[in-house]
């Protein structure tokens, strides 16, 4: 039973500010992703929460009890890193004991209980396998496995896959949250992939430069961004200056109909893969339709990029999930096109 | 402005055979890709063409001559490591300048290149600052400028934004191809990210355990994979075994999952009649639609087959959907993130288009080892 918040912390390294003023509240049982560019608070917030990286001012809560200067070691948080860290001359079985040792707890009692914790997490059969033995799955879990042993409720994940051929991090993605979820545990963990936190995560904090910006549901997020930074960072986008007035946005070249009820100078938001194509005169919607040219195509792997000008020389970028249709795609290079996207799709912010 | 020829080249380390009979060319000006998982030899394939390290036997030619001819100075080379290989305490001048003499350039000629190569890389209003003090993406700008500084036409780029956040590798990505294609440079870009490899190369080398396996333009990867490994390692594929039922001049019928038929146009070459094959359909290809009451217990039509939604994920640009088929086995499929959403336990039939399936011979080890990528 671990919740744990964070109230207005603020947190320096090498008289930096890498955390400012961050508030946040992980329910029991919940698997929060930690997302953002590298530095810019995700991996911090995790060091905060271990007790490795000191609270300048703020308070640190473990199920409503101030933890803020409890040493590292009483925390019963286990961190896992980018590289696992298990020590390559020990087996599987000596890994996991390393915490118990250390501490010198019953021995005895603790080589018991990690036989069940080895069973949980499908290591039991590997105990004397070493480190180099293992798939980079397995040596996370034994990572898992010896944070447990050490009376870990709380895992905190820093970028676990970072290390991991992409081939092999999309294989593992789903391992470790399926995993902690039947564990019951609460969980962090950081990365800068939005796809990564997706998945995994049933919420996502979004950070910018040490600042937490938005906090949630991880759809609810993607879909209502709070901001410019969020919504660009969610997805690869399309970023505009206009003005908006009564749900029309106006671009200059070109006028949007939004959802937005905001007025006067803003930025304007449209995700690449919310733009719609069509190369057979089909219309595809009423609104936001305008007639172009494809002027460039890129095969990205699972999405093909066009960039599309507008007869108003308007420039824009959309994204289509592969399909059948556009195979040998540098045939419609050139190629007349009508886009459109809905209203839902122009994310209008205050300037 | 060279044409690299590989004409079997292997390298062996004692025993260890790191690179085995690679044969292929990159062309004057082109952006290649070598991709392929850690240890498949691709790193060992761009030390060779530097001259770094000489293959155990076969021959790399530049431009028909043999590249033991030509010494390292004068292949125009500049190599990008991952970690930069910047001096920190120099400032951003003083690094590309360093590129420059070791060219052996007159002074004023150093500053003219200094100012060059600072512009082609965004940089010429940080040249005092101190390169411990850049982020990881301007310090790898300065590698580039330096190497360019030094004269390199081919570029050898080991991993070179690997360093990077994912989403300032995807802006540098189109940054590197822009500079290379207005110098008018030959690109050899190692990498074991496939999104990376597609994002940037004309086309891309994927390697396996020291061998080439393909080389083509990202379209002929994704759409005509020539083995089970490119399949699998080039975005995301689900396989099924199957048996050739039927052949008529124009089209091949596969039996899959004891009792679905898939209908699939003739492949070159043809298999023959009872041989057993692999099918391999991309995930972004399948089509996913709901289950008609009279649907349940009937066999479907040729190119349906049954399936359970297991989970049905909203990940953002795309909808990620998990469905059991019968006999235990499951795929997932890719969707619009503005598709319809399925709940888990929804009976659902799957719609695979003739043009999804690529067929490809049984493995001669199984299937799982045939796409290992550790």
């Amino acid at each position: 039973m671990v919740e744990i918040e964070l109230q207005n912390v603020v947190a320096f390294k090498d008289g930096i500010k890498v955390l400012d003023d961050v508030s946040l509240k992980v329910k029991d049982k919940e698997y929060v992703g930690l997302l953002g560019p590298t530095g810019s608070g995700p991996s911090f917030t995790l060091k905060v929460i271990a007790g490795i990286l000191p609270i300048h001012s703020g308070k640190l809560l473990f199920d409503g009890e101030d933890v803020t200067n409890l040493p590292p070691e009483d925390r019963d948080t286990g961190f896992i890193f980018e590289r696992f860290n298990l020590f390559p001359h020990m087996n599987v079985m000596e890994n996991v004991m390393y915490g118990p040792k250390m501490k010198t707890l019953d021995l005895e009692l603790k080589e018991k209980e990690t036989y069940e914790i080895l069973r949980m997490v499908r290591l039991d059969g590997r105990e004397n396998a070493f480190p180099k033995e293992l798939s980079g799955g397995m040596q996370q879990r034994v990572g898992i496995a010896r944070a447990l042993v050490a009376g870990a409720k709380t895992l905190l994940l820093d970028q676990p896959y970072r290390a991991l051929d992409a081939k092999i991090r999309e294989e593992m993605r789903f391992e470790i949250s399926e995993l902690v979820r039947e564990l019951e545990l609460t969980a962090l963990h950081s990365t800068h992939e939005t796809e990564e936190a997706m998945i995994i995560a049933d919420k996502i904090a979004i950070f910018k430069e040490g600042q937490l910006q938005q906090f949630g549901d991880s759809k609810k997020l993607f879909e209502r961004p709070s901001n410019e930074f969020v919504a660009s960072f969610l997805a690869e986008s399309n970023v505009y200056e206009g003005t908006a007035s009564g749900g029309v946005v106006d671009l200059g070249p070109i006028q949007l109909n939004s959802d937005s009820e905001l007025e006067g100078q803003v930025k304007v938001v449209i995700r690449q893969h919310g733009i719609q194509i069509s190369y057979d005169g089909t219309r595809l919607s009423e609104t936001n339709l305008f007639e172009g040219k494809i002027t460039k195509i890129r095969v990205l792997g699972e999405f093909i990029r066009f960039h599309i000008v507008l007869e108003s020389g308007f420039e824009i970028i959309s994204r289509q999930l592969l399909a059948l249709e556009w195979r040998n795609p540098n045939r419609f290079l050139g190629s007349n096109v009508l886009i459109s996207m809905q209203p839902s799709e122009v994310k209008v912010f205050q300037n | 402005m060279p044409e690299i020829s590989f004409a079997n080249v292997v390298k062996r380390y004692g025993k260890v055979v790191a690179v085995d009979d690679l044969s292929f060319t990159i062309h004057d000006g082109e952006y290649l890709g070598l991709l392929g998982p850690s240890g498949c030899g691709k790193t060992t394939t761009l030390r060779m063409i530097s001259g770094l390290i000489k293959p155990t036997s076969g021959n790399i030619l530049w431009d028909g001559k043999s590249m033991e001819k030509l010494d390292p100075q004068d292949r125009d080379i500049g190599y990008v490591f991952q970690h930069f290989a910047i001096f920190p305490h120099l400032t951003i001048q003083e690094n590309i300048a360093f590129g420059a003499i070791a060219r052996g350039l007159a002074p004023r000629d150093v500053e003219a290149v200094v100012e060059e190569y600072s512009k082609v890389v965004g940089l010429q209003d940080k040249l005092d600052q101190y390169a411990k003090n850049l982020d990881a993406p301007d310090l790898q700008r300065v590698g580039l400028a330096r190497v360019l500084a030094k004269g390199a036409k081919t570029l050898l780029l080991d991993e070179p934004l690997g360093a990077l956040d994912h989403k300032i590798r995807e802006r540098f990505q189109d940054e590197l191809l822009r500079l290379v294609k207005d110098l008018n440079l030959t690109a050899i870009h190692v990498t074991h990210d496939q999104n990376e490899a597609m994002a940037i190369s004309d086309r891309i080398g994927v390697m396996k355990k020291g061998k080439m396996i393909q080389v083509g333009t990202p379209n002929d990867l994704l759409f005509e994979p020539r083995e089970i490994f490119t399949s699998h390692f080039i975005g995301e594929s689900d396989f099924l075994e199957g048996v050739i039922i039927k052949s008529t001049g124009t089209h091949n019928e596969i039996l899959v999952l004891g009792d679905s038929i898939l209908q699939v146009p003739m492949s070159i070459p043809a298999p023959s009649m009872y041989e057993e094959v692999v099918v391999g359909i991309r995930r972004e290809f399948f089509e996913i639609l709901p289950l008609k009451a009279d649907e349940k217990k009937r066999d479907l039509p040729p190119n349906f087959i049954h399936g359970t939604v297991i989970t049905d994920r909203f990940v953002g640009e795309k909808r990620r959907t998990f469905i059991r088929l019968r006999y235990g086995r499951s795929i997932e499929v890719k969707r619009r993130p503005n598709g319809r959403p399925f709940k888990r336990g929804d009976d659902i039939k799957i719609y695979i288009h003739p043009n999804a399936v690529v067929v490809f011979n049984q493995p001669h080890q199984n299937l799982e080892r045939e796409m290992e990528v550790t």
